[in-house]
C-alpha cells in the first residue's frame, strides 16, 4: 500500500469517496473547508453528486432527501454549522435513514474561534438535534484512524439507519500526516429495502418522522432505542495503551488522547505505570471497559480539549470506585505533553480522593495558572 | 490643525483599528468612506451603531468608528440583530456592513424581510463575489462561468442584490462600486437620512480570490464598464441647494429626503426617475444585458412608513431608556384589567 502525505480534511474527503458516497451537500467553514473543496473537485471527476448549499440549515436537509433515497450520503462543518443542522439531524434519525456528519471541531461557544477544540462533545453525542434518539460518534485522534472511522462510519449509518458523527478537531482537519488510503469500494447499488424511489410493483414506502398518534410515536421511539441497544452492544470501539500493569489510567479522545500518550510514554520512563485509555467511539461510550478499569486502578486522569464534557460520562462509567483527577484546556487550546505530564506525576504523588469534585479542582488550578 | 467638523472632532475620533483585510481589498475603500461620511454630516459616533454578520466584510465594524456601538452577529443573521437592537434605541443610526455571502446565501430570508419591514439602516452589501473568509470558494454573487482554483467553474446564476431588495419593496435601493469612493460617500449620506432600510449594493473587488479582469467585481472591469445614472450630491440642510445654482433646471432632478435633507441627482445620459419602480427595475435589467455596472441611487421612495413609523413608537425618548414611571401601567389601568379578568 502506498502512503500519502494528506491534509485531514482532504484525506477524509477522499476517503468517503472511496467508501462509496454518492452525494455531499455542504457549506464553507473554518476548519473544514478543504473537505468541501476537495469534493467539489473530486465528486464530479467520479460522476457524484456535489452541491454547495446556500446555508448549514439547507446542507442538512439535502442530506435528508438524498438519504430517503438509499444513497450514500454526507456532510461536514464545524460547531456553529452543527448547531444550524440540528433540525434537519433530529429529522434524520426520526425517519431512521442513514447520513454521515463530520464534525472538525473549533473553539466556541458562539463565534468563538478556528482553533482546535473538543468543545462539540455534549452536543454531538445527544445528535444536536431534539426528541429521543441517539447517534453513533467517532472520534480519530490521527489522520489516519480519520480515514478509517470514515471509511466505517456509512456502513455502520446504514446498518443502524441513523446519523453517524465523525467529530474530529481543527488540528485533525488541518495537519498532514502519512495515510494508507482504501482502495476504491464499488458503490452499492440495490436500494435498501426502506428506500424511496418508485413503487412500481410493490407497495408504496414511506418515510417519515411525523405521527402524530403518541401510541405510534412510542412504538418508533422504541424501536429506534432497541436499534441503538444493538449499537450499545456492538459497535463500542476504544484503544488501550500500557494498560496491562497500569496503577494510574489517563482517559482522553482525539487529538487530546493523542497527546496524553506522549505524556504516559514519558512517565512510564519515569518509572511511573500509567497507561492510556482512548475512547474512540464516544457513542456508544466504552462503559463497561472503564468500569472495569475502575475497579483495577488506583486514580484516573481525564484530559479533554473542553471543560470536562466526558469527564460526567467517566464518573458515570466509574461509579465512583476511583478517585478522577481532571485536567482540560478550552477555547481552542492545546495541551502540551509537558502539562499532561505534570498532572500524571501529581496524580502518582497525591491520588484525589474519591469524594473530590475534579472538575473544581481543576478550575482552582487553572485560576492560579 | 487637524480639521474638525461642528462637533468640533476630528477624523481620528472616527478611525477604528487598523484594517486586517488584504491590501487592495475594496471593503477598506467602503470603510474609508463610511468613516468620512458619518464625520462630515456631523453626528457624534456615539449616535451610530454598526452591524455585521459573518466574512470579511462583517469583520469591517472594527476597523471603523471606533466610538460607536458595534454588533458582530451570527452569519446572516444581521437584519434580526438590528432589528432587535434597533428597535431598542431608535435614536441611534443604525450603520449595516454586510456581504454577498452573508445577505445572499443563510441571510437571504433576513435580508428581504427588513426590508419588507422597512426598518430604518442603512444596509451596505460589500460584495465581492467570493467567499473570502474561507479562502475561496463560490459565493451566491458568484459570475456564472467564473473560474476558482480549487472548485472549478460556477455554473450558477448569480444574486442580483439590487433585483431582490427591488422585489422586496425597498425604500431605497443604490448600486456603486468600490472604485468610485465619492459616490460611495454621497450615498451612505443620502442612506443615513432615509427613513427606511437603505440598501448599498457596492462592488467591491476581492484582490486575493475574484480580482480576474473578466470579473464582474474586479476593479479592472468595474473601471472600463462602470456607467452613472447620475452625478451626485447631498445636502443634509435643504437651504444649501438654493446656493447651488450652477445645475440647470431639466439636468438635474432632486430628492427631497423625510428628514428634509436633499439628494441632487444631475442627469449624466439620460433623464432618469429614481421614484419610478419600472425605471429602476429595467435599468438593472439593461445594465445585465449589455454587461455594464450601474451606478447610482436606483430606487428611493422617501414617504413610505418605516417599522417604527407603523408601531407609532415615541420619538421622544428610545425604549431602553424608558423611566420606571412611563413603563408602568397606572393603578386604574391594572384596575381594570384586573376587573376584566375576575
Amino acid at each position: 500500500m502506498t502512503r500519502e502525505l494528506l491534509k485531514g480534511n482532504v484525506a477524509m474527503a477522499e476517503a468517503a469517496i472511496r467508501a462509496g458516497v454518492d452525494a455531499y451537500f455542504g457549506y464553507p467553514i473554518t476548519p473544514q473547508s478543504e473537505l468541501l473543496e476537495w469534493m467539489s473537485k473530486r465528486m464530479p471527476e467520479e460522476g457524484r453528486a456535489f452541491l454547495q448549499a446556500e446555508s448549514e440549515v439547507a446542507a442538512i436537509n439535502m442530506v435528508y432527501g438524498a438519504a430517503c433515497t438509499g444513497a450514500r450520503v454526507m456532510t461536514s462543518t464545524s460547531g456553529p454549522g452543527i448547531s444550524l443542522m440540528a433540525e434537519g439531524i433530529s429529522y434524520i434519525a426520526g425517519t431512521e435513514v442513514p447520513a454521515v456528519i463530520v464534525d472538525v471541531m473549533r473553539g466556541g461557544p458562539g463565534l468563538g474561534n478556528i482553533a482546535p477544540s473538543q468543545g462539540d462533545y455534549r452536543q454531538v453525542i445527544h445528535g444536536a438535534g431534539h426528541g429521543d434518539f441517539f447517534p453513533l460518534v467517532l472520534a480519530p485522534a490521527s489522520v489516519q484512524e480519520a480515514v478509517d472511522l470514515i471509511s466505517e462510519a456509512f456502513d455502520l449509518a446504514e446498518k443502524y439507519r441513523t446519523v453517524v458523527f465523525v467529530v474530529a478537531d481543527g488540528s485533525i482537519g488541518q495537519m498532514m500526516e502519512p495515510v494508507t488510503l482504501p482502495p476504491m469500494r464499488e458503490r452499492k447499488r440495490a436500494r435498501p429495502e426502506w428506500a424511496v424511489g418508485g413503487a412500481k410493483g410493490r407497495a408504496p414506502r414511506r418515510l417519515t418522522s411525523l405521527y402524530l398518534k403518541p401510541e405510534v410515536e412510542e412504538r418508533v421511539n422504541l424501536r429506534i432505542l432497541r436499534r441503538w441497544r444493538e449499537a450499545e452492544a456492538h459497535e463500542v470501539r476504544y484503544r488501550g495503551y500500557h494498560l496491562d500493569d497500569a496503577a494510574y489510567v489517563v482517559i482522553g479522545f482525539g487529538t487530546a488522547g493523542r497527546v496524553a500518550l506522549s505524556a504516559v510514554r514519558a512517565a512510564r520512563s519515569e518509572g511511573i505505570r500509567v497507561g492510556l485509555f482512548r475512547p474512540v467511539s464516544l457513542r456508544p461510550f466504552p462503559t463497561q471497559a472503564i468500569r472495569q478499569l475502575a475497579s483495577q486502578a488506583k486514580a484516573f486522569l481525564v484530559v479533554e480539549m473542553n471543560g470536562g464534557q466526558m469527564l460526567e460520562d467517566v464518573q458515570a462509567a466509574a461509579q465512583g470506585q476511583v478517585p478522577i483527577r481532571f485536567y482540560g484546556r478550552m477555547g481552542g487550546m492545546v495541551p502540551f505533553p509537558d502539562e499532561v505530564l505534570a498532572e500524571i506525576k501529581a496524580l502518582a504523588a497525591a491520588p484525589p480522593s474519591p469524594a473530590d469534585d475534579p472538575r473544581g479542582r481543576w478550575l482552582a488550578q487553572m485560576a492560579q495558572a | 490643525m487637524a480639521k474638525t467638523n461642528a462637533l468640533g472632532l476630528s477624523i481620528k475620533d472616527y478611525k477604528g483599528a487598523p484594517t486586517t483585510l488584504c491590501q487592495g481589498c475594496g471593503h477598506n475603500s467602503i470603510i474609508s468612506q463610511i468613516i468620512s461620511a458619518v464625520f462630515e454630516e456631523n453626528l457624534p459616533p456615539e449616535g451610530v451603531v454598526k452591524f455585521s454578520g459573518i466574512g470579511c466584510s462583517s469583520k469591517a465594524p472594527t476597523y471603523m468608528l471606533g466610538r460607536s456601538f458595534g454588533f458582530n452577529g451570527l452569519h446572516g443573521r444581521m437584519p434580526s440583530l438590528a432589528t432587535g437592537a434597533l428597535f431598542g434605541d431608535l435614536s441611534l443610526i443604525g450603520i449595516g456592513m454586510s456581504g454577498d455571502g452573508d445577505s445572499a446565501a443563510i441571510g437571504m430570508g433576513q435580508f428581504k424581510h427588513i426590508i419588507r419591514r422597512n426598518m430604518p439602516l442603512v444596509y451596505i452589501v460589500a460584495n465581492n463575489g467570493v467567499y473570502g473568509l474561507t479562502k475561496g470558494q463560490f459565493s451566491p454573487t458568484s459570475d456564472r462561468g467564473m473560474k476558482l482554483k480549487k472548485q472549478g467553474v460556477n455554473p450558477f446564476e448569480p444574486v442580483d442584490i439590487c433585483m431582490e431588495a427591488l422585489a422586496s419593496n425597498a425604500t431605497f435601493v443604490a448600486r456603486s462600486f468600490a472604485g468610485d469612493p465619492k459616490q460611495v460617500k454621497t450615498l451612505i449620506k443620502a442612506a443615513m437620512h432615509h427613513n427606511g432600510t437603505a440598501v448599498l449594493d457596492i462592488i467591491s473587488p476581492c484582490v486575493s480570490f475574484n480580482n480576474q479582469p473578466t470579473s464582474t467585481q474586479s476593479y479592472e472591469w468595474g473601471k472600463q464598464h462602470e456607467v452613472l445614472l447620475h452625478e451626485m450630491q447631498f445636502h443634509p440642510n435643504a437651504k444649501e441647494i438654493q446656493l447651488n445654482g450652477a445645475m440647470q433646471p431639466g439636468e438635474v432632478r432632486e430628492v427631497t429626503m423625510h428628514d428634509g435633507s436633499v439628494l441632487v441627482l444631475k442627469q449624466v445620459e439620460r433623464d432618469y426617475d429614481p421614484t419610478d419602480r419600472f425605471a429602476a427595475i429595467r435599468a438593472l435589467e439593461e445594465a445585465k444585458q449589455k454587461h455594464i455596472l450601474l451606478t447610482g441611487l436606483l430606487y428611493i421612495d422617501p414617504e413610505r412608513p418605516s417599522l417604527p413609523d407603523l408601531y407609532e413608537l415615541p420619538d421622544d425618548l428610545p425604549l431602553n431608556r424608558f423611566p420606571e414611571e412611563r413603563l408602568r401601567p397606572a393603578p386604574e389601568t391594572i384596575k381594570t384589567l384586573n376587573d376584566l379578568m375576575f
